[in-house]
């Protein structure tokens, strides 16, 4: 045979020059041999293309859009305090199993750019807005803490209200979780003006806390330092919410 | 906001899709390659001023990949475990797509070829590369990168049986 098989591979992979492409099939018009060898190539360049196409329709896993989201906006007048690394960080990346040298240096630097991010099947655009004075609630998670009860929401609901409450300032405020950050929202007149978020704790692969669970300590702070009494009742939840959240 | 980072993360959403099935071609192993995946588009964003816009994205993301599965070989055979072993059914994937036996069949042919010649198929069968572009991305001669090629292909065509030949 005069050609190569490396050549007439290239033939079936469109890598020749023009001159020994005319070669090849001149050649091939008396050699039915080349035709076919040819051929096999092409149908295993097809088998691979089409073996490995099913991939790309798959559902891209959440960590790696995690790892591609965003930096969070800078939040002005809000306190963010997130975890401490290594809580945000395996919150953050949960899945990840190969160590890797630089990890441990990124990881501090990780915290609050993941926050938003983490875990949110809905995107982070939607759920929140930065106003000139800080960061306010918008899309599904103004709705959920406008008109969602904390004993309605689903364990597996995407945002859930948690505690609510009046702060020493008279206005009402409410805690969620959403995906795994956790927050906490006070009512301004017309919106839920975002006081805190942080990273809830690593609650295993995938897994959403159940309802009620243990909200971040630092939300709890903040809560702390706001309350003015006790929690409301469901009653008085329901009460708030009935009035728009204003006296 | 339209700084050079944002501009390269929102390329490599767009890429996803790809790296991981680049990531597959290479690993064998779903949660290896979306691994890599990780590594790779974490490496990328670190050091995204080094890419320079204008050039390939893909072909500068995926040679990050296929550094970060080299220095990961390495520091397995360092850890003496060379692969992790396989589990029965580990590339059947979620996707119903992907349980049809064709896809499997070839997937797993790869999988049983040599590294070298593995990742040549990946680029230039998979993912469509020139050799000339891949033969830059591995940072070897063209006539290596062709003759690896071609006994990739022969041991595939061998691997995957006269049943496969007549498709096209």
């Amino acid at each position: 045979m005069k050609f190569s098989d490396e050549i007439l591979m290239a033939y079936a992979d469109g890598e020749l020059d023009a001159a020994t492409r005319a070669d090849i099939e001149a050649a091939m018009t008396s050699d039915p041999e080349l035709a076919a060898s040819i051929s096999r190539h092409r149908a295993t360049r097809e088998l691979l293309r089409r073996g490995f196409e099913p991939i790309l329709d798959e559902p891209v896993p959440s960590r790696l859009l995690d790892a591609l989201a965003p930096e969070a906006p800078r939040l002005a007048g809000a306190e963010v305090r997130p975890l401490p690394a290594r809580g945000a960080a395996t919150a953050a990346r949960p899945t990840r199993r190969w160590s890797w040298p630089e990890w441990g240096a990124m990881a501090a630097t990780l915290a609050v750019g993941a926050l938003i991010g983490a875990g949110l099947r809905i995107a982070p655009g939607p759920l929140m807005e930065t106003r000139d004075d800080g960061l306010v609630a918008a899309g599904e998670l103004s709705r959920a803490l406008s008109t969602r009860l904390a004993r309605d929401a689903a364990p597996g609901a995407e945002i859930r209200p948690g505690l609510s409450f009046r702060s020493a300032g008279g206005d009402y405020c409410r805690t969620f979780v959403a995906g795994r950050v956790a927050g906490l929202a006070c009512r301004d007149p017309d919106r839920w003006r975002l006081e805190l978020l942080s990273t809830l704790p690593e609650a295993g692969t995938g897994a959403y806390r159940p309802a009620g669970a243990a909200l971040p300590g630092v939300i709890l702070e903040a809560v702390e330092a706001r309350i003015e009494g006790d929690p409301l009742d469901a009653e008085g939840e329901a009460a708030a919410l009935e009035r728009g959240w204003r006296d | 906001m339209n700084n050079p980072a944002d501009t390269v993360r929102k390329a490599l959403v767009e890429l996803l899709p790809r790296l991981r099935r680049f990531g597959r071609a290479l690993t064998r192993n779903q949660d290896d390659a979306d691994d890599l995946v990780q590594i790779a588009i974490e490496r990328a964003l670190r050091h995204s001023d080094q890419w320079q816009p204008g050039s390939r994205l893909d072909s500068w993301i995926i040679g990050i990949m296929r550094n970060a599965w080299i220095d990961e070989i390495r520091a397995r055979n360092r850890r003496g475990a060379l692969f992790a072993p396989e589990e029965a059914g580990e590339h059947v994937g979620e996707s119903p797509m992907q349980a049809l036996t064709e896809s499997l069949a070839i997937q797993d042919a790869v999988a049983r070829l040599p590294e070298d010649q593995r990742i040549v198929i990946a680029l230039v069968l998979v993912e469509g590369f020139s050799y000339r572009e891949a033969a830059e991305l591995l940072e070897i001669p063209i006539g290596t990168l062709t003759s690896r090629l071609a006994r990739a292909r022969t041991a595939l065509q061998s691997l995957l049986g006269p049943q496969h030949e007549a498709a096209q």
